[in-house]
Formats: structure tokens, sequence, C-alpha cells
């Protein structure tokens, strides 16, 4: 069942990817997918510890729809790739910087997205 | 049809990064189940990429591929360790997936466009 269910919302999760990514093209920087992974960055954390219970599901099913979707949303091959990409036409600067972008604004995004949700999990219990 | 191939190939994709990530977690070893999923489709994205083809089963891979890695993961991981202070740990992580990454789409592409040539 579990299985089936991580199938679902992971299947969904690339679709959204695929069809985003397949109508928004820019030709020179991989700016779709950047800016797919750096949501889902922070949407997972605030998704598993917030919105997810707020929204009523049981933790099970939290985590089926983050590891799954927002799981699936996200790539990690698709941005390695995108940065290799660059490197094979010499574009050694967006190369740099793309790979910047990556690792600085996924790791301060996700630290956001779970800062926010036990912000807003503290000021409930007030 | 291009739908249908990449998202049978992104839940499949999921379905195995989840059920790795179950075996690993049993023996509380989460981390290197997501590491080891990434490098795989790394590695994967580097061949078919070298493949260049647009046939049905190369659309299903990319989507394979999509599913079986995860950014959003790897960063909450790396949240995880700021919040415990493992600064270290996420200059090792960040570190090691990036350029491991990067070196095994690079063998991953040269090694089959040598091969297919």
């Amino acid at each position: 069942m579990n299985i089936f269910l991580i199938f679902i919302s992971g299947m969904f999760g690339g679709l959204l990817r695929y069809s985003i990514s397949d109508y928004i093209i820019f030709s020179s920087f991989p700016l779709i997918t950047l800016l797919i992974n750096l949501s889902g960055a922070f949407f997972l954390p605030f998704w598993t510890d917030y919105l997810g219970a707020k929204i009523g599901f049981s933790e099970k099913y939290t985590k089926i729809l983050g590891t799954g979707f927002i799981g699936s949303f996200t790539t990690f091959s698709g941005m390695i790739l995108d940065s290799y990409k660059l490197l094979q036409v010499h574009q050694t600067n967006l190369f740099f910087i793309y790979l910047f972008l990556n690792v600085v604004c996924g790791l301060v995004l996700a630290i956001l997205g779970d800062n926010l949700a036990n912000h807003l999990n503290e000021r409930k219990q007030l | 049809m291009n739908y249908l191939y990449f998202g049978i190939g992104t839940g499949l994709g999921a379905v195995i990064r989840f059920l790795t990530t179950n075996i690993f977690k049993q023996n509380n070893l989460g981390l290197y189940a997501t590491f080891l999923v990434n490098m795989v489709g790394c590695l994967i994205a580097g061949i078919i990429f070298a493949l260049n083809q647009n046939s049905l089963v190369i659309v299903g891979m990319f989507g394979f591929i999509g599913g079986l890695t995860t950014f959003s993961t790897f960063n909450a991981e790396n949240a995880n360790f700021y919040f415990s202070y493992q600064f270290k740990n996420i200059f090792i992580y960040m570190l090691s997936s990036y350029s491991l990454g990067l070196i095994l789409c690079g063998l991953g592409f040269l090694l089959t466009s040598g091969l297919s040539k």
C-alpha cells in the first residue's frame, strides 16, 4: 500500500516538474530546475514539520507526500546534468554561479523552511 | 505519450528511493541512502544524456532518475546537521555529493559516448 502511494505521489511530483520545464525553457541558463529545486528545498521541511499536520494528514501520509511528491518534484541528477552541460559548452562562469546558487540557496532555504515551521508551531502553542 | 513514460519512470524511481531509504534507516543510515540514490542517478544521467535519443524509453529513464534522486531531502538532511551544530558534516556531505555527482555524470557520459563511437 505504501509503495503504491509513493509511486502515485512520486509520479505526480515528477510530472509537475516535467510539465513546467516543458513550457518554460531558458536557453543559456537552467533556471527552471534551479527554481523547482529551491522551492522544494524550502517546502519539504515546511510541509513535514508544519503544513502537513495542519492540513490534518497523519504522519504517515505527510511523509508519503513529502518523500514522494516533493522528493520527486526536485531532482539532484537533473541539476548535476545541467551543470555538466554548462561545462561542456565552456560556460565556466555560469557553471560556478549555478553550483553556488544551488549549494548556498538550497541549504539556506531548507533552514528557513524548518525555522518557519518551528516558529508557527510555537505560536500555536501560546 | 511522453508524459505516460516519464510519469511511470518517476514513480518507479521514487519507490526505489523510498525502499532504499527504509532499508538504510533500519540501521540508522538514512543519509547514506539519499547519497547513494543521488550518485547512482547522476551516473545514469550522464549515460542517457550521451545516448542522445528521444525514444520513449529514454524519456522514461529521465523520469526515473528524477524520481530516484532528490534535492529537497538532501538539503533537509543538511539543515538537520545545521540545527545540531554539525557544520563539518554539512561541508563533507555537500562537497562529496556535488563533486562526486559531477564526476559520475561526466564518467557516464564519456564512457558511453566513447563506447558508442
